[in-house]
């Protein structure tokens, strides 16, 4: 299970599902600067597609490895936040597109101790938005139904079982959280013949003081409030495959079983959650 | 830290800030503006110039066992620092290699697979190849197609040597695992040894020979992930594409490339018998 290589005839399919609720109005500092979680989360996301058109890449090819999806929700809707596609789109296409580039600078802190600004261009994939109600459940329904069809095709059936991120700075707001559940373990219910869907919930934090929670062990959710604890029964227990890097990452001594969750990330967490998710298991041939 | 490979990205273009000794590094830069770069599962590959010569600058995503045996000189403990966006940072190893210009053999293959007298050349110096790295005292430990550069003369190289085997590699602490379609299924479950080598270079001399004889092998087999067939698929079950490829030398009255190709049934990762057949052209 989960030890598939990705090659061009074995995709993986990557879901990148992203609150835009009016919630992600609120304000944090990320990349030296002060933005909105939307603005953060934007970048954040379109970072993940720049990643991985960079691991398909060899020499000035680009590999057909990966289908992604990029879905927002707010209000009431649920849509594609790429444009041209309502559904997946191969990482080849996407790599032949030319999005706006913005230049973002980061202090960074030499081991002398000096200052230097560092510069980084990020491609603009994901339009930052922040507005209405939370429809999660109606989210997990969708991404729900991508899901299978790309399971079921059969050039997919062998393949790597899709990922699903879903980055949320609170709960559904369209459902009780006895449906959103139910649409979550349908959603994790689908799979290839390599394994589930994996469900990674990651939910951001404004407030920097407050402790996060990052792939956390069952015995911790226990310990934790009840919408911590609703969030971890949605997402996906981590792949043995995993654990190891989990455990380093945690760097707390702690052993598996572990969660493929985040609650109360910062940004920066966040990224390291999604640069864990998406490549530690996936190895490409 | 896990960092992404933008952060890789920026510290190579940020070099005089950002690497220990190597700062005069530059990153060869494409039309676009960004730098030539590949990624495998544990390294970056930039493509640099240093001291006016092009080299290939491996930059790990993870600690790497054996590193320095490996490459000696050319490996840079704790060269390149990887910062995350809060400004936190970490030491990566490098490595600075060689460059070989050229083009990977599966891209090769793709370009020229209908090209009969390009495919006999090509299956010749790999035979070439083959024949020269068995009979070192180290093995490579992931041969495949990406893993062999074709320069515009020719000319094949070995890239990558993360996964060798050798006196000096402390086997304790081994745990590459080759890429399957081209490693025997068994292959890490047996002793790592200089045999490692064994069944990718068979199956490659195999594919190649049944290339040069009939191009259209690879359209309708797949020469990009696998070689007209998986090792999977050889060892023990039935391959359609292999039996064809059988049936081909018989038809071409090729006994030698028969028997190797025969090789690749074998229980065992280890092919003894490949050294003596790949000498006796």
């Amino acid at each position: 299970m989960y030890r598939k290589e990705i090659t061009r005839s074995h995709r993986v399919a990557f879901v990148i599902a992203i609150d835009q609720s009016s919630s992600m109005y609120q304000r944090l500092t990320f990349l030296s600067r002060q933005c909105t979680k939307a603005e953060a989360v934007s970048i954040v996301a379109s970072r993940l597609i720049d990643e991985l058109i960079a691991r398909a890449r060899r020499d000035d090819d680009v590999r057909n490895y990966y289908d992604v999806a990029v879905i927002g929700y707010s209000g009431d809707s649920v849509y594609s936040l790429l444009d041209g596609s309502e559904g997946f789109m191969p990482i080849t296409l996407l790599a032949e597109r030319r999005p706006e580039q913005k230049l973002f600078a980061c202090e960074c802190v030499l081991p002398s101790g000096e200052h230097r600004i560092l510069t980084e261009k990020i491609s603009m994939w994901v339009p930052p938005k922040a507005g209405g109600a939370t429809p999660m459940y109606e989210m997990l329904l969708r991404v729900t139904e991508m899901v299978e069809r790309w399971s079921a095709e059969p050039q997919n059936r062998e393949s790597f079982p899709p990922v699903v991120f879903n980055i949320t700075d609170g709960e559904a707001t369209d459902a009780t959280p006895a449906m959103v559940l139910r649409a979550a373990e349908n959603l994790k219910a689908v799979a290839t013949e390599e394994g589930n869907v994996l469900l990674v919930n990651i939910h951001l934090s404004s407030e920097s003081e407050v402790e996060a929670m990052l792939f956390p062990q069952p015995g911790e959710i226990a310990k934790a409030d009840e919408a911590t604890r609703r969030m971890a029964e949605m997402s996906s227990p981590v792949p043995d495959e995993m654990c190891e890097v989990v455990r380093d990452f945690r760097a707390d001594g702690s052993r598996p079983p572990y969660i493929m969750m985040g609650y109360n990330a910062s940004i920066t967490q966040a990224v390291a959650m999604l640069n864990i998710g998406s490549r530690t298991l996936i190895k490409q041939r | 830290m896990i960092a992404s490979i933008s952060q890789y990205v920026v510290s190579v273009l940020h070099a005089c800030d950002t690497f220990s000794t190597l700062s005069e590094v530059q990153p060869v830069l494409r039309a676009d503006g960004t730098p030539c770069f590949s990624v495998g599962n544990s390294a970056v590959v930039f493509k640099v110039k240093c001291a006016g010569r092009l080299h290939s600058l491996r930059c790990y995503l993870r600690r790497k066992a054996n590193l320095r045996v490996i490459y000696g000189a050319r490996f840079y403990e704790k060269e390149l620092l990887i910062f995350d966006d809060d400004g936190r940072c970490e030491r990566v190893d490098v490595v600075l290699d060689e460059w070989h210009e050229g083009e990977t053999l599966d891209r090769a293959i793709e370009r020229h697979c209908l090209d009969a007298e390009y495919m006999q050349r090509l299956s010749h110096n790999f035979e070439h190849l083959a024949l020269d790295l068995l009979d070192k005292e180290w093995a490579h430990g992931d041969i495949k197609p990406d893993n062999i550069i074709v320069s515009a003369d020719e000319s094949l190289h070995l890239i990558d040597f993360d996964a060798m085997v050798s006196p000096e590699v402390d086997l304790t602490l081994y745990d590459e695992e080759g890429t399957r379609g081209f490693c025997h299924p068994l292959r890490n479950y047996v002793p790592v040894a200089k045999s490692i080598d064994d069944y990718p270079l068979a199956l490659i001399v195999t594919a190649l020979a049944a290339l040069a004889y009939d191009g259209t092998l690879a359209e309708r087999y797949g020469v990009s992930d696998r070689l007209l067939f998986d090792a999977e698929s050889v060892v023990g079950a039935h391959s359609v594409n292999f039996d064809e490829v059988l049936r081909l030398f018989v038809a071409k009255g090729d006994g030698r490339h028969f028997h190797i190709a025969q090789l690749l049934r074998s229980a065992e990762p280890a092919l003894p018998r490949l050294r003596k057949l790949l000498a006796s052209y």
